[in-house]
């Protein structure tokens, strides 16, 4: 996708994200950063020794891997000019801005149209630009509560967990991506530019496999402290040194299972014969594996798993240091290294998707703020460098 | 009428469980034509889990709401002439998408080495759960196992706690929406050169992927994430507080100075606005259990939903912790369509998840339900792929359709 050029006007976690899977794709991504400080995860770190540092953030050189960046406020007059100007230029605009103050700022989609008939904007808010709840506030704990993927995860006695790891901004952010893709790769095969509007509520829908169940059998999703709430085993519990999830939900499986545990008589009574009534017999099971389990180590378990051919019922719970070793992901050399200006080499997930053609690599580390002005505004733009400087003192840029 | 952009666009999956249809549902939505190979002797898993009639592989809820508007073609793999069938359609399709194992690929000679032999112009997919070379790329696995192996099941948890982690198979559809984005990046790519091209799609590195933050901390700091709960290291108050009700909570998040000035009004409380334990965001982390414990004395009082209105209306960021009952009742999920009723044969009251996003001029959506297994096995070998009928029935009749 390198003849696509992407205007990336967003911070935090969906929209770089989007942006960042644009730009692993090939693209060229322009980001738009406030003058001064840029996007705010340029704050949130984390930083190497817990140093902050804007030019060193570990979150921010991950998500804006391959962009480059410009100082622009479009709050001002000139500002929004500006962004016009490069809008003109682009296929695509990606932002994550209120509703509202897009109209205010006459960038909705209508008035862009107009400036650039081509151009695919992909926009990004909690509940869409449609809808009852269309200029609601939500940030990523709302987006997690909205999915109802929350409700389910947690102990029941108390309250119920959001999805971790920003997973409300990333989850969104691919989702987006991937409409992205599809309006640009549309534009090419001849329909015309589009607004692509991408609800993060929305984009959760995907993760609903069981609503039909849920309507059908009237099964509330419950929360068990990560137990199935009908299927034993499909439970994490408890091993040496950590914990496992086991999972058997049809006969293959358990057998699987037993396998695993060295087919223990006690797996001869008819009781556990019969894998879909497991559930009922749940903390007998949890109390007859207990022993088993409290004497293998997560590694121990896994090599047992190799050699009996059962890796795919048994999971240790791995923590990121453990990740970070996976011998998998060593040989696939996953993870990449880049060298970034400020914060020297930085080690990250690597691009997530292997295309053989074209695939997805660490061209640039992440930009410094405002590093690509003068190639943007006078180059591309033919700003004078005198009006670059007038424009700074003005904090346009 | 145009099923949708996509239309003519013809998809040829081979496989099972989630990320595969889930991909394939995003294209079809959008109008192509997915034409799945199932088979009889090996049903999808999905078509018996969850299931209240396992004698039956038309009750699976999963399988239903996933591979709506599919086509499906019985054909026995196991068979070398039905391995020649299933070339046919390959060589009839623009895109495969497969999750099996390696090494049985290119047994059959399915692999892409060969597949790109009958069409050079296909793009193919290939969705595992550790990638397709390296020590594990023949292991099967499952998305609730693979958030087990990402880490990040271990950042589940309350804080200050060991991690509870969760069984949730959040990487499947991580992997089918990956799988469906670099489709789109190749078509495109194909639109411009003529050239296909191979995708391997590994649910692992996928779900890492989504976790920028951990992994650098870890790769900077040498520091392990761990559960976090609910509360946010930056902001507050931010977290989960009870409404009334057996098990009702309300999400809220306060980032800026102007968002709690908000909520103190907000809530009728604008004494907060004076009390020093939370002159600014520094002393409202620093005082979190306090606040939360004044927060929740209004929370409880109200339902969630109510809650809501009132904090949204003063421009607070409040959502309920939704129940899948609410959702379906909730005005936004109903009036945007979220989901929708795809009535099933087997199940009449079926609903599926709608499309995820929404394109101005070309809207996709789901039609149709999902097929019965082999359905249309003759509509794909006979009509698009010219198999005569006598043959057709001889193929059946020796179980190598089927």
């Amino acid at each position: 996708m390198d003849n696509v050029t992407v205007i990336e006007l967003s911070e935090s976690i969906s929209g770089p994200f989007c942006g960042k899977l644009l730009a692993d794709m090939g693209a060229e991504v322009i980001k738009v950063e406030k003058p001064g400080c840029g996007d705010i995860t340029r704050k949130l770190g984390p930083f190497p020794n817990d140093v902050p540092d804007p030019e060193k953030s570990g979150q921010f050189i991950y998500l804006n891997t391959n962009k480059k960046s410009i100082t622009l406020d479009i709050n001002r007059v000139t500002g929004r000019k500006m962004l016009k100007e490069l809008l003109a230029q682009a296929e695509m605009l990606v932002e994550s801005n209120p509703r509202l103050r897009m109209c205010e700022l006459g960038l909705d989609y209508e008035s862009l149209k107009k400036i650039n008939p081509s151009l695919t904007v992909v926009s990004i808010t909690p509940w869409g630009h449609t809808g009852p709840y269309r200029d609601y506030k939500g940030y990523d704990i709302n987006v997690s509560a909205a999915s109802t993927l929350a409700y389910s995860e947690g102990s029941p006695d108390r309250e119920p967990l959001r999805l971790p790891a920003n997973q409300g901004g990333y989850y969104s952010g691919l989702t987006a991506a991937a409409a992205a893709v599809l309006a640009l790769y549309l534009t090419a095969i001849g329909y015309p530019a589009q607004h692509v509007d991408v609800p993060e509520t929305r984009s959760f829908v995907t993760q609903l496999l069981s609503i039909s169940e849920f309507l059908t059998h009237q099964r509330l999703n419950m929360r068990n402290g990560s137990q199935n709430r009908a299927i034993f085993p499909f439970h994490i519990l408890p091993v040496k040194d950590g914990k496992a999830l086991f999972l058997a939900t049809i006969p293959m499986q358990w057998e699987l299972v037993l396998k695993l545990l060295g087919n223990p008589e006690w797996a001869e009574d008819p009781r556990f014969k019969d894998s879909y009534s497991l559930f009922k017999h749940a903390d007998e099971l949890k109390s007859l594996t207990e022993s088993w389990r409290m004497s293998h180590t997560k590694a121990e378990i896994k090599r047992l798993a190799r050699e009996t051919g059962t890796g795919r019922v048994v999971y240790p719970l791995e923590t990121v240091d453990e990740v970070m070793r996976n011998e998998q992901l060593k040989h696939r050399q996953f993870f990449a290294e880049i060298d970034h200006g400020r914060a020297g080499k930085v080690k990250m997930p690597g691009p997530p998707f292997n295309l053989s053609e074209t695939p997805c690599e660490m061209r640039m580390a992440a930009p410094l703020l405002g590093q690509d002005n003068v190639e943007v505004y006078c180059q591309r733009l033919g700003y004078s460098k005198k009006s670059l400087l007038q424009l700074r003192v003005s904090g346009i840029i | 009428m145009s099923n949708g952009p996509l239309e003519g666009l013809r998809v040829f999956f081979i496989g099972s469980t989630w990320a595969g249809p889930m991909c394939c549902s995003l294209l079809s939505d959008m109008g192509a034509q997915i034409i799945r190979q199932e088979t009889h002797s090996h049903p999808d898993m999905y078509r018996l889990v969850q299931s209240d009639d396992r004698t039956s592989v038309e009750n699976g809820p999963f399988f239903q709401v996933l591979n709506r508007d599919q086509l499906s073609v019985a054909l026995n793999l196991a068979e070398p002439e039905a391995r020649d069938l299933a070339k046919r359609i390959i060589g009839i399709c623009d895109v495969m998408v497969e999750n099996n194992s390696p090494r049985l690929l290119k047994k059959w000679e399915m692999d892409y080495q060969n597949v790109k032999k009958i069409n050079p112009r296909i793009i193919m997919v290939s969705i595992s759960g550790y990638g397709q070379d390296g020590p594990l790329a023949e292991e099967a696995s499952y998305g609730t196992g693979l958030i087990q192996a990402s880490g990040l099941s271990s950042l589940f948890g309350y804080e200050g706690q060991q991690p509870l982690g969760s069984i949730s198979s959040y990487p499947d559809p991580v992997a089918g929406l990956g799988a469906f984005l670099s489709i789109m990046s190749a078509l495109y790519y194909r639109k411009r050169t003529g050239k296909g091209q191979h995708i391997d799609i590994s649910l692992l590195e996928a779900t890492i992927a989504m976790m920028g933050r951990e992994v650098t901390d870890y790769t900077m700091n040498e520091r392990v994430a761990g559960p976090l709960g609910n509360h946010s290291p930056y902001v507050a108050p931010h977290g989960f507080y009870r409404c009334k009700g057996p098990d009702n909570w309300i999400s809220i998040s306060c980032p800026t100075e102007d968002e709690w000035k908000a909520f103190c009004l907000g809530t009728g409380n604008p004494q907060w606005m004076d009390d020093e334990r939370f002159a600014d965001n520094f002393c409202r982390l620093n005082n979190q259990a306090e606040l939360d414990e004044l927060i929740t004395e209004w929370t409880k009082q109200r339902t969630d939903y109510d809650a809501m209105e009132a904090l949204q209306r003063a421009g607070v960021a409040a959502f309920p912790v939704l129940t899948m009952a609410e959702m379906f009742t909730d005005p936004h999920v109903r009036e945007e369509e979220y989901v929708t009723p795809i009535p099933h044969p087997n199940n009449p009251a079926g609903f599926v998840y709608n499309t995820p996003w929404n394109l101005s001029d070309t809207p996709g959506r789901p039609r149709r339900h999902a097929p019965l297994l082999g359905e249309h096995s003759e509509y794909v070998l006979c009509e698009l792929c010219g198999l005569a009928k006598d043959e057709f029935d001889r193929l059946r009749a020796e179980k190598i359709i089927s």
